[in-house]
């Protein structure tokens, strides 16, 4: 009995221990004693501070926790959003503990998402700088160069897979206007967020459903302290070659949502260029013979002294239409010097003349422009004004065995205008009205004078002379008006807008061509032959349809125009005065599909035909430059030719693979020849009435790939081009055959946090020969590499040692020769100074060689000698 | 993935567009109206079995929690980038954009705390109906603390787990943020949950960033979807994933589904099994 009374007493005590439990409750007020909800009251271990129990108080702040813990004590805790931690360590006993809670911003430790390298949708491809950076890189442009699918020029200008970007936006804003390498090689890297690439971009936003546009625009998003505050950085440099070197500048910028702002003051005589040509229309009929200058950096070969000043701003109007403007100034003198060897296949010999030059040329410019564009998804309009002014001064001297003199003295001026509108139907935005029309006039007075007298057989009887005289004048203006009907779809996707142009455009040549004897007296040769008064005019009414058909993945536009075009020569000297009147037609298609998101293709298909400006159609003789005398004495002539391409795409964001494969070719008839005769050194060119056809073939493949490991980006480039061409020459017709082979590979790796390294290599070989000849068989070997390595070390010092590695091989000869830099960086808080030597093997020339039709060209060109150079780049705001 | 793969690959199923026009929307960013303003967005990658049969195969998505005053949203990431390509599409002049891959998180999740609601806007494979509807919300007593203790992202965080759904799962949440929100549904914990895991090994989330930033929480436009029950959300989803060919007819009713093999000759569709998708759904009731 007792033991059952015990195991009674035993259940009886274990019961009541379950059921013991503790209940606390409360109020969870604030300081005004209004009720908290948003708050967590939790019961925590003492030991440990283990959560146990938590609950969260009502609307009213009431709150009722439960436990069964044993412990002695409980620790009662608050925790908010935005409140401050409240703790009260209490009895294990059924209690009630109000709580008066006072605010406190959580402060919370922020971590940043480690982006994807790049992501983005079908056309749209986004880049996160962070991913791509390092803290050698100062401006946009040196990240650009490591982001797979994107090339940077030496110039600062973009490719995406080997196509020139056409348009720059920087927030979506376009500034510059085409001059956008003015960014690229000024915006610092740290201050952008993402490069965004838009393909396909149709910048009209009126157009965007109805023209399909290949073309390929680049944003720049910048990070948010970047935006709105203005920045003034400066770059100072100075050093030592063959003489004192410098270089200084300041670039001021300013982002914001509604106005943009970007200047540059720089100057230099380190082999930067600050003239700038891109819009000057009219070129000059005659030039120095002069050194050519090789395609690799400017601040290798050029031997300069520039000065530039730039204004570029943009504005954000009330009605969002954007007006910008700029201004541009810029001087140069420029030194060059080389040694020449030019090769002429001819049908039974090989020409070869050598030349050593050298020249002393001067610019300035001066270039305004304004911009209005309002672009809304109904209206579009554009209006621009572009200015410029140019004046060039120049003197060369040429050895080819007998030593030339010449002195050129040229300015240009020219000015470009569009008017671009577009108006569509509120009713049916599918439809509407287009405008656009586009003017353009250069005017180019031009004088070379070379001693001694050049074409003494020609010109003077047989008889030697000083000095030949050449000034021409060359006027150009052009005038085109465009307008087109945008109708809505007349069945499915298949929309049809026919439109209307008219275009007339006017040319005039003025020249004449004297001689100076010994005396300094005048000689005239025979004015008729000599001699230039000509007016071209040329008037083309025009009225076609586009057709397009548009689906989701398929787009196709064919273009059907009928052209009336009237031509007139009136040659108020010789005798070359004619009139031609034609119906023309020269349609073309285009057609893409998309496969995937992966896969495209595209294609397309172009007649076209040309005439010859007055620049071939001049019957009185004119000096090209002091070896060629040319004339074009024969009637009005055309060119017709059709080309074809066709382009696959290919591109995986994900796993950062871009590729294109594409094939070009191109067939043309000519209805006349040019005919060049050389006697001795010197040529002479007539044009001859002789039909005659030639045809391009081009492949070429491209493919980007960006690895995670070690950053690896690796962009290959490979092209192959095929050519046949016929030329007249020595009264005989041959058919030249060009053929090259090109391939481009750039790599950069980051080996570790501290090791970065870049290569950029090419290969190039190209042959030329002659139908039935051996002349120029010998092929052009050309093998160019260049890598740099950059090593950060400790105390903010970087070492950025580089080798360039150029061979060619042609004519028998092989040249190699390596150029060696070497940069030392030093980051002290926002400034940055570099210690660059450059050519320490002091190499003197850079030795290039290429086929061009008839012609094979050798070239030694000196280069800048060693130079050592100390800089500072630093944020002055 | 499979899915798509037999699609692209095997047949091109022929199908009557103008049937199916109600269904055929075209979302943007524009067509969602703001709610609330985000005070915190937290991103998670989350790692999922697609195949129970082949639970060593793994798919990754990333979802993000913007966490506002009133409420939090929880959205796939992918669904985002989707919804602005397709906009950039239709801008173009295009029918549509590209077609959103199947998975379990391409829906918007709505918690609204004060009010212990759960709203879902759901959205169906091919671009099938965009389905709301409404769920309940985990309770603070649903969960079981548990000992231990881990750092995740430099916060100290706690253990404790709940079953929902058919589903146990282990959360980690951060007492120093103090906010009862976490990834898709999980939720009611006195702290952020960076991280969740099932037991099965088949679900997880792994929180891997969280910043302060002021962004508008969004819902998509009324116009859009339609208020619908959980119940039907689960059968119509379950349906595309048991029957494809149930499901295009169920999207298109009184249009006749013919698949075609790849050389153009008409396929078999009696055969079932191929039309069937391994289901592997993060809510088993």
């Amino acid at each position: 009995m007792r033991k059952y009374l015990f195991i009674l007493f035993a259940f009886a005590a274990s019961s009541l221990k379950v059921i013991a439990q503790t209940t606390i409750s409360g109020e969870v007020h604030n300081e005004k004693k209004q009720p908290v909800y948003n708050a967590s009251v939790m019961l925590l271990r003492v030991a440990d501070s283990l959560p146990m129990a938590y609950t969260f108080p009502d609307e009213k702040g009431h709150y009722q926790l439960v436990t069964q813990s044993e412990e002695a004590k409980l620790l009662l805790a608050v925790y908010g959003f935005n409140l401050k931690r409240q703790f009260k360590e209490v009895e294990n006993k059924t209690q009630t503990v109000d709580f008066t809670v006072v605010e406190e911003a959580l402060q919370l430790k922020e971590v940043i998402v480690k982006s994807e390298k790049i992501w983005g949708g079908n056309d749209t491809v986004n880049y996160v700088v962070a991913a791509f950076r390092d803290t050698t890189d100062i401006v946009i442009a040196d990240v650009l160069k490591k982001m797979p699918g994107i090339e940077v020029k030496d110039d600062g200008k973009v490719e995406y897979k080997g196509k020139p970007i056409s348009k720059f936006y920087i927030e979506n804003m376009d500034m510059l206007q085409g001059r956008y390498n003015l960014a690229t090689t000024s915006i610092a890297a740290s201050d952008v967020a993402s490069v965004q690439v838009m393909e396909n971009h149709q910048e009209v936003r009126a157009l965007q459903n109805i023209q399909f546009s290949d073309n390929v625009a680049l944003n720049i998003k910048l990070k948010e302290n970047a935006k709105g505050t203005f920045a003034l950085m400066a770059d100072l440099g100075a050093g030592r070659a063959d003489s004192l070197q410098y270089e200084g500048g300041l670039t001021g910028m300013y982002f914001a949502k509604r106005n943009q702002f970007l200047g540059t003051l720089k100057a230099n005589n380190s082999g930067i260029n600050l003239v700038d040509n891109e819009n000057v229309t009219v070129t000059s009929l005659a030039s120095m013979v002069k050194p050519s200058a090789p395609g690799i950096s400017g601040v290798r070969h050029t031997l300069n002294r520039s000065q530039g000043v730039t204004y570029n701003s943009l504005h954000k109007l009330k009605n969002e239409a954007e007006l910008s403007y700029s201004l541009l100034f810029g001087g140069d003198r420029n030194r060059k010097l080389s040694e020449s060897r030019t090769l002429y296949l001819l049908p039974d010999d090989t020409l070869s003349l050598v030349e050593r030059m050298q020249s002393l040329e001067t610019a300035k410019m001066l270039e305004g422009s304004i911009n209005y564009n309002l672009n809304k998804d109904l209206d579009y309009l554009k209006i621009s004004l572009i200015v410029s002014g140019h004046r060039n001064w120049g003197e060369g001297l040429v050895d080819n065995g007998e030593l030339i003199r010449q002195e050129e003295n040229y300015q240009s001026l020219c000015a470009k205008a569009n008017i671009h509108w577009i108006r569509k139907s509120r009713r049916d935005p599918e439809s509407g009205v287009e405008f656009n029309s586009n003017t353009s006039y250069g005017t180019l007075p031009y004088g070379l004078q070379v001693a001694p007298g050049c074409f003494p057989e020609v010109l003077n009887g047989g008889e030697g002379y000083a000095l030949t005289l050449q000034n021409i004048g060359f006027q150009s203006f052009k005038n085109e008006n465009f307008l087109r009907f945008l109708t809505s779809v007349v069945c499915k996707r298949l929309r049809i807008m026919p439109y209307f142009n008219f275009s007339m455009e006017e040319q005039a040549l003025n020249s004449s061509l004297t001689g100076q004897n010994e005396d300094g007296l005048t000689i005239q040769f025979a004015e008729n032959q000599f001699s230039n008064d000509i007016r071209w005019h040329k008037y083309q009414p025009a009225a076609g349809a586009y057709f397009t058909y548009d689906r989701r993945r398929v787009n196709v536009t064919l273009m059907v125009p009928i052209q009336l075009r009237y031509l007139q020569l009136d040659d108020r000297i010789g005798t070359a005065s004619d009139k031609q009147f034609k119906v023309l037609t020269q349609p073309s298609l285009s057609f893409r599909y998309d496969f995937n998101h992966n896969w495209k293709v595209s294609t397309k298909i172009a007649t076209y035909n040309s005439t010859p400006s007055l620049r071939t159609l001049y019957s009185g003789y004119i000096m090209q430059n002091y070896r060629t005398l040319s004339h074009y004495d024969c009637p009005l002539a055309d060119t017709y030719g059709a080309n074809g391409s066709l382009t696959l795409s290919f591109k995986n964001i994900m796993k950062y693979v871009f590729g294109d494969f594409s094939v070009n070719y191109n067939r043309y008839r000519n209805e006349v020849m040019y005919s060049q005769n050389f006697e001795g050194n010197t040529m002479v060119i007539n044009a001859v009435e002789q039909p005659s056809w030639g045809d391009y073939l081009s492949v070429s493949l491209y493919a980007g790939k960006g690895f995670s490991w070690k950053r690896l980006n690796i962009n290959a480039k490979c092209s192959y081009g095929l050519g046949r061409s016929p030329h007249l020459v020595q009264n005989q017709v041959a058919t030249y055959y060009n053929q090259g082979w090109n391939a481009n590979l750039t790599a950069s790796i980051a080996f570790t946090d501290y090791i970065f390294f870049n290569n950029k290599g090419s290969f190039s070989r190209m042959t030329s020969s002659l139908d039935g000849f051996n002349a120029g068989s010998q092929p052009i070997v050309s093998l160019i590499d260049n890598a740099n390595l950059s090593v950060l070390l400790p105390f903010g010092l970087s070492l950025t040692p580089s080798v360039e590695f150029y061979h060619t091989r042609s004519e028998g000869r092989t040249d190699n020769f390596v150029l060696l830099d070497c940069s030392l960086g030093y980051t002290i808080r926002k400034v940055k100074l570099s210690l660059d030597v450059n050519n320490i093997l002091d190499t003197e020339s850079f030795v290039y060689s290429y086929y061009s039709g008839i012609y094979g060209y050798y070239s030694a060109y000196s280069i800048r000698p060693r130079s050592v150079m100390l800089g500072v780049r630093f944020k002055i705001m | 993935m499979k899915r798509k793969a037999l699609l692209i690959s095997l047949f091109i199923i022929v199908l009557h567009i103008a049937g199916m026009a109600q269904f055929f929307y075209q979302i943007g960013p524009d067509d969602y109206q703001t709610i609330d303003e985000s005070q915190y967005v937290v991103t998670y990658e989350t790692t999922y079995v697609e195949n129970p049969k082949e639970p060593t195969k793994n798919s990754k998505d990333r979802i993000v929690l913007e966490i506002g005053k009133n409420l939090s949203r929880c959205y796939n990431m992918k669904m985002y980038v989707n919804d602005s390509t397709t906009a950039a599409w239709v801008a173009r002049g295009r029918d549509g954009g590209p077609t959103l891959e199947s998975g379990p998180f391409n829906a918007d999740v709505y918690k609204n705390a004060k009010k212990g609601e759960v709203t879902v806007v759901q959205r169906t494979p091919i671009r099938g109906p965009i389905l709301k509807y409404s769920d309940f919300m985990i309770k603070a007593t649903d969960w079981v603390m548990k000992d231990g203790s881990k750092q995740i992202l430099g916060y100290v965080c706690k253990k404790a787990s709940c079953t929902y759904r058919g589903r146990t799962w282990t959360a980690w949440y951060a007492l120093d943020i103090p906010i009862p929100d976490g990834p898709w549904k999980l939720c009611g914990l006195p702290g952020l949950i960076l991280q969740a895991d099932d037991d099965k090994g088949h679900f997880s989330f792994a929180c891997i960033g969280i910043e302060k930033g002021k962004q508008p929480i969004k819902m998509l436009d009324k116009i859009y979807y339609q208020e619908s029950s959980r119940s039907d959300a689960v059968r119509i989803i379950r349906l595309y994933y048991a029957d494809l060919f149930g499901y295009l007819a169920m999207l298109s009713p009184g249009t006749t589904i013919q698949a075609m093999t790849s050389k153009g000759k008409k396929a078999n569709i009696d055969d079932t099994d191929k039309y069937t998708t391994p289901y592997n759904p993060i809510e088993l009731e």
